[in-house]
């Protein structure tokens, strides 16, 4: 898809829409946002890759667990203080 | 009946018990991520509870104890871990604070992947794509794409302005599409 917004308004959209799918926007800002997203295919574009992003980042990065072991130990230490 | 006369200390471990120790697991990831070394790891993690633990008088009872704990671990890396460490492969924090700041003056660039590219990508690449990034960056996308804290939270457990927290977050981002546009490619994505 062609890009048809200027550059330095693309990043200004690009903000917003990271904010937004973040939780972070107030809501009249949210609400404004929303509707352009209903509206343009640009938009609702950079919104969906963002939502990917983030599906893709909470899901797919290896998670480590501690353990039980790690656990135990801290309590252990912890009596012993 | 004999009074008990342990019973402040009692108090302590249920509070450490039932408020923080169920962010361990958060907090190993998070440390793992930092460190990329599950001992170093471990190292960290013992020395922010026992810290936490220290301190737990201080602690409200119901408020935010993982972005406590968050806190404590990430001052715990940057001032002792990484002094001792002196990782060739890290980026000094100052001169991170440095780029960033430059970078926040350029105006930014605007780099974006699509959708079903990031559908098709591997845990493994995205992992240690992130894991390349320099500390400060990967720390905001940890904290705020993994762990879910809001700007706010962010801001107090690094210490920096939220519109700083905004910025560092958008450059970190682009910095991860980056670096996984050339294994997108290499996966037949144009």
């Amino acid at each position: 898809m062609e890009n048809t917004t200027p550059p330095n308004q693309q990043r200004d959209l690009q903000d917003k829409i990271s904010l937004l799918v973040d939780g972070e926007l107030d809501r009249p800002a949210e609400r404004d946002l929303l509707k352009k997203i209903q509206t343009c295919e640009e938009t609702l574009q950079l919104y969906k890759n963002q939502v990917a992003y983030k599906k893709m980042v909470s899901e797919k990065i290896t998670r480590k667990c501690c353990g039980e072991d790690l656990k135990e130990a801290l309590r252990s230490k912890i009596r012993g203080l | 009946m004999i009074a008990v006369s342990s019973e402040p200390i009692s108090n302590k471990e249920q509070l450490f018990e039932n408020e923080l120790l169920p962010h361990a697991d958060a907090l190993y990831n998070f440390a793992y991520h930092l460190t990329y070394n599950e001992a170093d790891a471990n190292d960290l993690v013992q020395e922010t509870f026992m810290k936490a633990f220290r301190f737990i008088n201080s602690f409200d009872s119901g408020t935010n104890a993982k972005a406590w704990l968050f806190k404590i671990l990430k001052n715990g890396f940057i001032n002792e871990y990484r002094k001792k460490k002196k990782e060739p492969n890290k980026v000094d924090y100052e001169d991170v604070i440095a780029y960033q700041d430059a970078d926040e003056d350029s105006g930014g660039v605007v780099f974006d992947l699509r959708e079903d590219i990031f559908d098709g990508m591997m845990g493994d690449e995205i992992t240690v794509a992130l894991n390349r990034l320099p500390i400060d960056f990967k720390t905001v996308i940890l904290l705020c794409d993994i762990e879910g804290f809001t700007y706010e939270e962010i801001a107090k457990i690094i210490d920096i302005p939220i519109g700083t927290v905004r910025s560092r977050l958008h450059r970190a981002r682009n910095m991860l599409k980056e670096s996984l546009k050339e294994y997108a490619e290499k996966m037949g994505y144009k």
